[in-house]
């Protein structure tokens, strides 16, 4: 039964895995698409969000099963518990890579109002903290989540300066506000990434630790 | 930081009868063979306990020895004591016949009288023990038998046998039997191993609707019978050859989803046993 059991706890763990890559594939595609300002690399990044979703299904249904055949209790049940919670998270992220890329392809012919320095560096560590959130969800480490959840300070730091730049072009120019507004929803979008990495963290410590903690 | 909530308790609206059982550096032996070693826990009334624990650690002689029943195997003994409220019951004035009166017991196999009929298997707890009838025996036949849900079942035919009944209602029927001496305490020892699901749902919802009525106690080798219908688990466990100890001790929420002892969750979780 045990051994049965560990093969379903591995297999949603290779599930996840495989989910975040994609999502974080996708991140590094729109920070691409962004820079070089690639509509096809967008809609490269628009067009995989149907697979990051049929992901988030699969895992929920694995995870579905495995309550009602594993019949889990303690760790095992609060890790599945943690599982389907994540998924969702992970889902978001995928979401919130795919805002980026459709902002790519709007923006494509447009010229920037200002280099885009900060707002590839969030969507870099969005995919960061997704990886380490999700390994320390697998792996279940508690102390990496808590790490990774630390980092989230950085994110909100660049979503300020970020805000703070935008708001002083579009106060400088009118016609900066319509692109300004944009990037301005951008990066709010990629804050929220962070959230999101976050609360996977904390499902991690719920899972091994028992404890919903703030992180 | 957020607590888990704990399963709410129905009982604590009403009045509830039963009493507080104490364990107390209880060891049972069979010769000089430890069985349980240093038991100190208490049950409460208004509350179900569930014991678990894999074969041979003790689960079963230790309830035993609620009742006095371990003393009646040859060369069975018990150091420690159990008190029944503030009752000790290995006081040399205490009489076994006594403790049993204010104990019922249901085993693993139903054990219907073969020989009475339904009518009389209810009765006879009150019959055995001489006890003055406060209502007419109608009335105790039918309370008991609807306290265990199985009035409906059987109210046309009371004057059958017993054993003619199904596994189930034949277990049914010797908790109303149990029930009838109004106990203070009621030790189910996995009452339902011989029964089927929709047999051992049925009887997993008595000791629910009982708890306010008797202090209960359920031996089981079901997890999730457990889970299902008590308020408190504790784990017994037996190591290298001793008795069986009482390793962890806590309500059932916590147990089955953050138990303190790495050898609960290895149990619970299927990791031995």
């Amino acid at each position: 039964m045990r051994e049965h059991f560990l093969k379903e706890i591995e297999e949603i763990n290779q599930q996840l895995l495989r989910m975040s890559v994609i999502v974080e594939e996708n991140i590094h595609k729109s920070v691409k698409a962004l820079k070089n300002q690639d509509p096809k690399l967008a809609k490269e990044v628009i067009a995989t969000d149907g697979e990051v979703n049929a992901f988030e299904l699969a895992i929920t249904d694995a995870c579905v099963r495995f309550i009602a055949l594993g019949q889990p209790v303690a760790t095992d049940l609060r890790w599945i518990v943690a599982c389907l919670k994540a998924v969702s998270e992970i889902e978001r992220i995928g979401d919130y890579a795919v805002h980026a890329a459709k902002r790519a392809k709007e923006l494509a012919d447009e010229k920037y109002i200002k280099p885009l320095i900060d707002i590839p560096k969030m969507l870099v560590l969005g995919a960061e903290m997704l990886r380490e959130a999700v390994n320390s969800l697998v792996n279940a480490d508690p102390e990496l989540a808590r790490a990774t959840a630390a980092r989230d300070e950085e994110m909100d730091n660049l979503n300020k300066q970020v805000y703070r730049e935008l708001l002083a072009l579009m106060l400088e120019d009118k016609d900066n506000i319509k692109q300004g507004t944009k990037l301005l929803f951008l990066s709010r979008f990629l804050e929220r990434m962070g959230d999101h990495a976050v609360a996977i963290c904390g499902w991690t410590v719920y899972a091994v630790q028992g404890e919903h903690s703030d992180l | 930081m957020v607590q888990v909530q704990e399963r709410p308790a129905e009982s604590k609206s009403q009045e509830v009868r039963g009493k507080v059982i104490t364990v107390k550096d209880l060891s049972a032996f069979y010769g000089k063979s430890r069985a349980v070693d240093e038991i100190n826990m208490s049950f409460q009334p208004g509350e179900i306990t569930a014991i678990i624990g894999p074969s041979g650690c003790g689960k079963s002689t230790m309830i035993r020895c609620i009742n006095r029943m371990h003393e009646e195997i040859v060369g069975a003994s018990i150091s420690g004591q159990v008190l029944i409220g503030d009752d000790d019951i290995y006081s040399p004035e205490t009489s076994p016949m006594r403790i049993r009166r204010k104990i019922g017991m249901v085993f693993q196999k139903p054990n219907p009288f073969p020989t009475m009929s339904i009518h009389d298997n209810v009765l006879a707890g009150l019959k055995l023990n001489s006890a003055r009838l406060t209502e007419p025996e109608e009335e105790v036949v039918e309370r008991c038998l609807r306290e265990v849900a199985l009035w409906d079942e059987v109210k046309d035919k009371l004057q059958t046998s017993g054993v003619a009944l199904s596994g189930g209602q034949q277990q049914r029927l010797c908790i109303a039997r149990a029930i009838a001496v109004k106990p203070e305490v009621l030790l189910l020892d996995e009452p339902c191993s011989a029964l089927d699901p929709i047999a051992t749902l049925k009887i997993e919802e008595l000791p629910i609707g009982m708890r306010n009525e008797f202090t209960i106690i359920l031996v089981t080798h079901n997890m999730q019978q457990a889970a299902r219908v008590s308020d408190k688990t504790a784990f017994f466990l037996g190591e290298n050859g001793k008795g069986g100890r009482l390793i962890e001790f806590s309500s059932t929420t916590e147990i089955f989803t953050t138990p303190k002892e790495k050898r609960t969750e290895d149990y619970i979780s299927g990791r031995f046993g």
